[in-house]
């Protein structure tokens, strides 16, 4: 059985996600900061920090976005294309853009003051790029919606800005009033079982 | 020489010397597949030419067999060892491959992350020093995750077998700052893989071209 280490609206959103869509038994434990932070919790995620997610043969991984690519290929036919096609590829681009782009654009947002040695002082202005870094990023995902990430098909990586898009600052309603595609993404996902329980397991 | 997944259409990476083009050139030669390798220059980038291929204005990018065009660098070394699989990755959905896929996505979302950060942080002015000092000190932290991992468990990021993780790998260490060299004399595993890395015979040219 899968099992699930996380926090509740973090980044284990997108893997449970995954989990529940793909009907795969899983369990999922809630893990404090300071118990992330152990030598116990670390040999799951070096990085001290939620998610990761140990795999049925007791393999542990961490990255989210990795954790949810490996969960369609080994899954296959739902939620992404055919590992080795070309649509494959663009969804692995869009996977790398919102964990390397987008998710490391937050984390600068709402962390501003670890990016610097002088702390709170720079943390004003790093927010203020950082919230212009959103804006940028979120201005090329509106583009790429037709109506999904890739093109007509679903796929795991709408879940995966779908996540995303309700960390937006103040509210996620405040981004979907600037982005008409993206604010119907999600209506639509909001709407499928698997995502609405994970939603409401995660207030 | 393998075939295109698509045939008749070849690939073409789109890069500069040392950039983030280097990590896919190296794949592209080490899996022996077909590809043009097109050398962009800042004004390049700009021309409406290059925005036809990519409307984004992103080096590195990668034309496919088919046209499409894919951004990401670890996007498209993963796609590689998709699209040929057998040599530089486990098998696609393996508990193997998921660790492989976590590699690739730690170095680009947070390492590779990190290391633009040196650059961007801050809104373009002055006081970069500080963010800069940080930004320096979380890639060493981080690379340090690696070299443990090296420890545990090497010589490859994922053992006994190597993978396109290494050489991604090794493109980071080209960034580090105040030098390689220094990341190296810190991080021996790293250095090691590195090393082996370089003199893999296959990556010859591609290396000379980069000048590293």
């Amino acid at each position: 059985m899968y099992k699930l280490f996380g926090r509740p609206g973090s980044g284990s959103v997108a893997p449970q996600m995954l989990l529940e869509e793909l009907g795969v038994p899983y369990e999922l434990t809630w893990v404090d900061p300071t118990v992330a932070q152990g030598a116990e919790y670390r040999r799951l995620n070096p990085t001290g920090k939620v998610p990761a997610l140990v795999l049925p043969d007791g393999e542990a991984m961490f990255e989210s976005a990795a954790m949810v690519v490996h969960l369609t290929d080994s899954h296959p036919g739902a939620l992404a294309p055919k590992p080795g096609t070309a649509a494959h590829a663009k969804y692995l681009q869009w996977m790398f853009f919102l964990s390397a782009t987008l998710y490391e654009t937050y984390l600068r947002f709402y962390y501003a003051d670890r990016y610097s040695s002088a702390g709170q002082d720079d943390a004003a202005r790093i927010k203020a790029q950082a919230g212009s870094d959103l804006q940028m990023a979120f201005g090329i995902l509106e583009d790429g919606l037709h109506p999904y990430l890739l093109g007509k098909e679903i796929s795991a990586a709408d879940l995966y800005l779908f996540m995303l898009s309700t960390w937006y600052h103040p509210s996620a309603d405040e981004l979907y009033r600037r982005y008409p595609r993206l604010s119907t993404l999600a209506k639509t996902l909001a709407q499928r079982p698997a995502v609405a329980k994970v939603m409401a397991a995660n207030v | 020489m393998s075939d295109s997944p698509s045939k008749g259409g070849r690939y073409r990476l789109f890069g500069f010397p040392r950039w983030g083009s280097l990590a896919p050139q190296l794949v592209l030669e080490e899996l022996e597949v077909h590809h043009d390798m097109v050398w962009m220059t800042r004004e390049a980038i700009k021309a409406p030419t290059y925005r036809a291929i990519n409307p984004l204005g992103y080096v590195p990018a990668l034309q496919l067999p088919d046209g499409r065009v894919i951004i990401e660098s670890s996007a498209m070394v993963q796609h590689l060892t998709n699209a040929h699989p057998g040599r530089l990755a486990p098998p696609v959905g393996s508990g193997d491959d998921a660790i492989y896929i976590q590699w690739l996505t730690f170095m680009n979302a947070e390492v590779y992350a990190t290391i633009n950060c040196y650059e961007h942080f801050l809104d373009g002015a002055s006081e970069t020093k500080a963010a800069q000092a940080r930004a320096e000190a979380k890639v060493t932290e981080l690379f340090g995750i690696l070299d443990d991992v090296l420890a545990s468990g090497g010589p490859w990021l994922l053992g006994e077998h190597y993978s396109a993780a290494d050489p991604y790998l090794f493109m980071l260490t080209q960034w580090h700052r105040p030098s390689k060299e220094a990341l190296y004399a810190r991080y021996p595993r790293i250095a090691a893989l590195c090393a082996a890395v370089k003199a893999r015979p296959k990556l010859q040219a591609a290396l000379q071209a980069n000048g590293v």
